[in-house]
């Protein structure tokens, strides 16, 4: 404990405080506070005397304290608060019977509300199973078109297989047929040239037989005296002309003679293959001839044109004859059976000649209406044709191919056509209308004969006129008449408008012989291209086969 | 009063800025310093708890100023409802009376030049 | 260490005669109320000690007051009820004792801009709480309460309320303990009051600079070099002036652990 003076002061300080402060009123306060106390005591006891006074006199009682008169009292008082209390619960009552009228009310309009709704809901309900009915029915519908659907799908996905699988077959037949064509082609090609060769044999043979012979009369005629000249070419061409003269086995009598047509016969054909020639007449029919045996059979003829048949072609396999005819068409038969194959219309004029082009699917048709028109025989029409001009008389196509044309025409010119263009390429101008034309074999001359009375001969590779034959008493029968190329091409003849078929040496140009038989004027000759058979036609109906048979 | 602190550097000016609360503490000065500008001291208010962070925090205070004219500022500030409290703590101990003034508290208990307040919405430290 | 037990006692038996009056315009009743007298602590706050005096006067005001708070006033200035009421005595009748001391109770017209609100008891309860851990940082830099548990606040509170010497200074001795190896706080926490009123508060420390204890002289003249005859006074006592700062702020601060001083 610190001490100081300071201590003291605030001690005595503090003791003098709480002596004035503190004990001078501490008993006052609370005697004071105790008294209050009391007062509010008693104060409350005073407040609740007073109220419980106030109640007493409000119920109307003396005393609260003496009980004994007013037990009756009392149970008037007790009825009475029956009473009061029943008549409450009576109003109460009254209060809820109405409410409950109203509540009534209110929920028997929902009933009805609700009814209402629910008509509403079994109509839509009913239209709506209507709905599913027809839908389900259109599924069934629909399933049943599937189903069918998918049988004949079915179906015909099997015949499509079995299509395939024939159409496979047929095609593997096809192959095999294609591949037997080809071979069998071939072994024609090799037959034809084993043919070709033997008859080269056979004409090799005949050749040198023919040249001992002429060497064996050469020697005799040396020896004989001295050489005697026949004033018309040198000893070469003499025994050119002797060599011609056998190589080409001039005929020199007739043969066969028959009457071929019933009116003017136009044109007349030598067969590639066999001994048939075929002959077109005025009488609208094309017959065919066999001389295989020395005499001649009508093989059959051919019908079907409306008009006179001016030319006659066989195609290079001999199976096919075109004839051209004045009804404006050409017609096209199979040899073996005689049976018209196709009929090509198209011109607008008398069709003059008719020629196979190359492969016997194509054909060239020469016309007065100064058109050339080829003509396809698979799609029987015709796919081109050339605006020439003027009236063609004969035409004749250069190569196998067919790819150079060259036709003659009214106009005196000959025209030649690359078979892919419209326009004549080239064209040679003559001295009259060109009634025929031929081609040698090797492609090279043509022949031309002339209505002025001439033949020309023509080299292609020049494209000059190299030689032209006439004679005094040669005369061109007829606007068609024609001429032809003998199978070496070293001879030419023609036939005459007084019956003769002329023989002219196409090297030396001398006029070989004159065969004399028809009495008509010559419309036509043919050379058979091998055997040197000479087949001539008149205007008389006759038919003359000169040579050897 | 030995010191007195004239800091002027403080970007705001509470005296100026809320105008609006006035409270008429006593601006009496003592006898001994009698300067015609106001001494202001700086404050810092830092959230504790769930409060608000301010984004102003330094304050300068006009010196005579009672905290609890700082708690009506921060609650306004805040943007308190007129029921929710604030609560103003110093040295994160004890808080201050509201009549408590501004200098008194940082003669006692302010740091580095500045007074530091943390504030809270509900009791912190009892 | 306050273990001047005689001092100590001395102090808290301090009490005060306090006459209540109700103010006259809120008399609603015919019957004027009577003063209600009593005993007050000079330690204790008024909200804890006028329970039985309001319920005297509610009877006596309209009914529309009856739940707004009470307040006090003497001779017109408003009390603030945070302070001590010893040292609200001091303050307005210091220089001239009247007892008992004639106070006017108010139910309207709350005087916002002076008084803080007090709805129970718990306000006085925070605030004497929150005013001695600023005393104990002052001292301890507040490591003593952080170290005592609940209980011990509580038990400090109680003692105050309900007027417990020993069960208030079990606790409150050991906030009286020096601070750390020092002899004695850390500060002082001491309030000054000039006689208007207003308060200042400075870290004071116990020591002077060549370590001898301050005495309340040297603290005078430390914080008003330009007055003199500076005179303190608490719990109705003055102060001499060569009493040492450390022994008065162990055993004359109030409970809240702070001395209020008025300077005069």
């Amino acid at each position: 404990m610190e001490g100081g003076d300071w201590r003291n002061r605030i001690i005595s300080q503090l003791q003098a405080r709480n002596k004035y402060e503190t004990a001078a009123f501490q008993d006052l306060i609370t005697f004071q506070s105790r008294l209050f106390d009391n007062v509010n005591t008693l104060k409350n006891e005073n407040l609740q005397l007073t109220l419980l006074n106030e109640r007493i006199r409000f119920t109307g009682t003396d005393s609260v304290l003496s009980g004994t008169g007013t037990a009756s009292n009392e149970r008037i008082q007790a009825l009475e608060q029956k009473i009061l209390i029943q008549q409450e619960e009576l109003t109460s009552m009254h209060r809820r019977r109405g409410e409950n009228a109203q509540q009534i009310m209110s929920l028997n309009e929902k009933v009805h509300d609700l009814e209402k709704q629910l008509q509403a809901k079994d109509i839509i309900i009913s239209e709506n199973t209507a709905v599913i009915a027809s839908l389900r029915a259109e599924i069934q519908m629909y399933e049943t078109n599937m189903t069918e659907l998918q049988g004949l799908n079915q179906v015909l996905r099997d015949e499509h297989q079995a299509l395939q699988i024939a159409f496979a077959a047929i095609e593997d037949k096809l192959r095999k047929a294609q591949d037997e064509n080809r071979s069998l082609v071939e072994r024609l090609i090799k037959y034809k040239a084993k043919d070709a060769d033997k008859m080269n044999e056979e004409n090799e043979h005949f050749i040198k037989k023919k040249t001992e012979k002429v060497r064996k009369e050469l020697e005799e005629a040396a020896r004989e005296s001295g050489s005697r000249s026949s004033g018309s070419g040198s000893s070469e061409d003499k025994i050119l002309d002797s060599i011609s003269q056998f190589y080409g086995t001039l005929p020199s009598k007739a043969a066969l003679r028959f009457d071929a047509h019933d009116g003017e016969v136009n044109a007349v054909k030598w067969s590639p293959t066999d001994r048939l020639v075929a002959t077109g007449g005025a009488d609208r029919k094309v017959k065919l001839w066999d001389v295989a045996k020395c005499v001649v059979e009508i093989k059959g003829t051919l019908v079907g044109s409306n008009a006179g048949v001016m030319s006659v072609d066989f195609d290079s396999t001999g199976a096919y004859i075109v004839g051209a005819s004045n009804d404006f068409a050409s017609r096209v038969w199979t040899v073996a059976d005689q049976r018209l194959r196709h009929t090509l219309t198209g011109h607008s004029g008398k069709v003059m000649a008719a020629k196979f082009l190359g492969e016997p699917t194509k054909v060239i048709t020469g016309s007065h209406d100064r058109t050339l028109k080829i003509w396809d025989l698979r799609s029987k029409m015709c796919t081109e044709t050339k605006f020439a001009g003027s009236s063609c008389n004969d035409l004749v196509t250069s190569d196998g191919a067919g790819s150079t044309i060259i036709s003659g025409h009214f106009d005196k010119r000959i025209r030649f056509w690359d078979i892919r263009t419209e326009m004549s390429a080239n064209d040679i101008m003559l001295q009259g209308k060109v009634t025929s034309l031929d081609l040698s074999r090797d492609n090279n001359y043509l022949l031309a004969c002339v209505r002025d009375d001439t033949i020309q001969l023509i080299d292609l590779r020049m494209n000059t006129i190299v030689r032209s034959f006439s004679h005094e008493s040669f005369k061109v029968g007829c606007d068609w008449s024609r001429a032809a190329f003998g199978p070496g091409g070293r001879l030419l003849s023609v036939g005459a408008a007084d019956g003769a078929a002329y023989v002219w040496n196409t090297h030396s140009g001398r006029l070989e012989t004159i065969l004399k038989d028809h009495t008509s004027a010559v419309t036509a000759v043919s050379w058979h291209p091998q055997s040197g058979l000479l087949a001539s036609v008149d205007r008389g109906k006759r038919a003359i086969i000169w040579g050897d048979l | 009063m030995g010191d007195e602190k004239q800091t002027d550097n403080v970007p705001s000016d509470l005296s100026n800025a809320t105008e609006s609360l006035k409270i008429e503490g006593d601006q009496k000065e003592n006898g001994d310093a009698s300067k015609s500008d106001k001494v202001k001291i700086d404050i810092l208010l830092k959230a504790t708890g769930n409060a608000p962070i301010m984004k102003k925090k330094k304050w300068a205070v006009d010196a005579e100023k009672p905290i609890g004219w700082i708690m009506e500022f921060v609650k306004k500030y805040l943007k308190l409802e007129a029921d929710e409290k604030l609560f103003l703590y110093v040295n994160q101990t004890f808080a201050p009376s509201p009549d408590q003034l501004v200098k008194n508290l940082y003669e006692c208990f302010g740091t580095d030049g500045k007074l530091v307040l943390h504030y809270c919405k509900s009791q912190a430290w009892g | 260490m306050a273990n001047d037990r005689e001092v100590l006692r001395e102090i808290w038996d301090g009490k005060l005669p306090i006459c209540f009056q109700l103010a006259q315009e809120e008399i609603m009743e015919i019957q004027q109320p009577d003063a209600f007298y009593v005993m007050v602590p000079r330690l204790s706050y008024f909200p804890l000690v006028t329970d039985k005096m309001k319920r005297h006067f509610l009877r006596y005001i309209s009914q529309e007051n009856s739940d707004s708070e009470m307040w006090l006033d003497y001779n017109g200035q408003p009390l603030k009820w945070h302070y001590p009421i010893g040292f609200l005595y001091d303050l307005l009748c210091g220089n001239d004792p009247q007892l008992p001391w004639h106070l006017t109770v108010h139910f309207t017209k709350f005087p916002e801009d002076v008084l803080l609100h007090c709805n129970n008891k718990d306000v006085v309860e925070a605030h004497f709480m929150s005013t001695v851990k600023e005393a104990d940082v002052l001292k301890h830099r507040g490591q003593v309460m952080s170290t005592m548990q609940k209980k011990d606040h509580n038990q400090l509170w109680l003692g105050l309320q309900n007027d417990k010497f020993d069960q208030f200074w079990a606790i409150n001795r050991r906030l009286m303990e020096s601070h750390g190896d020092n002899e004695g706080f850390k500060h002082i926490p001491i309030k000054l009051y000039s006689d208007d009123g207003t308060c200042s508060q400075r870290l004071v420390s116990p020591k002077n600079n060549d370590g001898s204890r301050k005495t309340l002289q040297q603290m005078v003249a430390e914080l008003y070099p330009d007055k003199h005859d500076v005179q303190l006074r608490t719990h109705g006592v003055i102060i001499p002036s060569d009493t040492p700062l450390q022994w008065l702020s162990e055993h004359m601060s109030y409970p809240d652990n702070f001395l209020h001083l008025c300077v005069f």
